[in-house]
């Protein structure tokens, strides 16, 4: 082996330039194969556990509708725990000892509960607060037997409103939440960081009472959402790091 | 001491791996920043990118060892080679580039239009970025070695 790659042409083996110049392209391939693939599954994971929470919100709706009868989710953030129950008269959107659970799942450790300005596991984390006059009744989606939710009586519970202007970024199925709050399960891929970071609005009944799931992710006006609102939009999404 | 006479050798390197490292933002760019819901990435979306920019790394680096150890005469077009290997590494990293963006920006595959252009771009890196890749890593190969001269010899 040539230390210096100077050889004739004619000569066989490889140099020491050789192999070092294949170990650069093995390395740069290892390398960002490994960055790539590790980005791809946070991602992923992310994904999932936002998709099993729709999932779970979506079956808390039929099961509303096949039992005819007032059906809760509740987030305990304390916990880190969804559940899901089927209520019976008189209902009080409280799980009693009759009550027996339709669902119970934990929330994915890797996703922080947290609105857009607020705190991990805030007040406005999961803003369906407020039901029959008690404000100490929050974190609860209430699905009435036509599918359609109770609706939430907070303040930070209120219905989104539409965007102002529809662009291609913001498309008219989008939502603009005021900043006193709008209701939805927000689910971040991290607890701290302000625009650079993926969030994600899990919520029913957007604009009328037929209660339709949505799932939106947010769109800060530096990514192209609209100057002045909080646009959550739906996909296709681009990732924020 | 003359050092100008190994700068070859320094710089083919730098071609090579600017090259494998431009087929990753092509390829798995557009995978890992848009996401069209959901839905999980498709396992053979993952596969087909991957093995793209292995292939690519893999015939980069036989083809430049093929130009080194190649003593067949190169036409005088493609003289120096080295540079000319350089001008079109640095082509094809900005077209990869290039692809990028435009797949990242098409995707995220929800429409069949966006698809098919994505195809698209996919097939035309087989078919003009990865053989000019492939010319340029036997040039630079060509290029980075320093030959005995047959009338030195002789002489």
């Amino acid at each position: 082996m040539n230390s210096l790659g100077d050889r004739p042409a004619s000569s066989g083996g490889f140099t020491s330039v050789e192999l070092i110049v294949a170990m650069a392209i093995v390395v740069s391939v290892f390398v960002f194969t490994l960055a790539y693939l590790h980005t791809i599954v946070r991602r992923e994971r992310m994904k999932t556990a936002v998709r099993e929470i729709y999932s779970l919100v979506l079956a808390a709706r039929m099961q509303a509708v096949r039992r005819d009868a007032n059906v809760v989710l509740q987030i305990d953030l304390a916990k880190r725990e969804l559940t899901t129950w089927a209520e019976s008269a008189p209902a009080n959107f409280v799980r009693d000892a009759s009550e027996s659970l339709l669902n119970a799942e934990s929330l994915p450790s890797l996703v922080s509960v947290r609105s857009i300005s607020g705190p991990a596991d805030g007040a406005d984390a999961v803003a369906f607060d407020g039901y029959a006059g008690d404000p100490a009744l929050v974190d609860r989606i209430v699905f009435g037997s036509d599918g359609a939710i109770v609706r939430p009586q907070a303040a930070n519970s209120c219905a989104p409103r539409r965007p102002t202007t529809v662009t291609g970024d913001v498309p008219s199925t989008s939502v603009n939440c005021l900043p006193t709050g709008c209701r939805g399960i927000y689910l971040a891929d991290r607890a701290t960081g302000g625009p650079n970071r993926n969030l994600f609005r899990i919520s029913v009944d957007d604009f009328g009472r037929v209660g339709k799931a949505s799932l939106l992710k947010w769109l800060p006006p530096e990514q192209g959402g609209n100057a002045g609102e909080r646009d959550f939009v739906p996909p296709p999404w681009k990732w924020v790091d | 001491m003359d050092t100008s006479q190994y700068r070859p050798q320094r710089t083919g390197w730098v071609i090579l791996v600017l090259m494998v490292v431009s087929n990753f933002v092509a390829w798995m760019e557009p995978v890992v920043s848009v996401t069209a819901g959901v839905e999980p990435i498709a396992p053979i979306q993952i596969k087909l990118s991957l093995g793209a920019c292995i292939l690519a790394a893999a015939l980069l680096a036989a083809t430049w060892l093929t130009g080194r150890h190649s003593s067949s005469l190169l036409p005088r077009t493609l003289h120096p080679p080295r540079l000319l290997g350089f001008r079109i590494a640095l082509t094809a990293a900005a077209v990869n580039i290039a692809f990028g963006f435009a797949i990242a920006t098409l995707a995220p595959y929800a429409a069949v239009g966006a698809y098919r252009v994505s195809i698209a771009i996919q097939a035309a890196w087989f078919v003009f970025v990865l053989p000019a890749e492939v010319v340029s890593a036997y040039l630079t190969g060509r290029g980075t070695v320093r030959r005995s001269e047959p009338s030195a010899q002789t002489a």
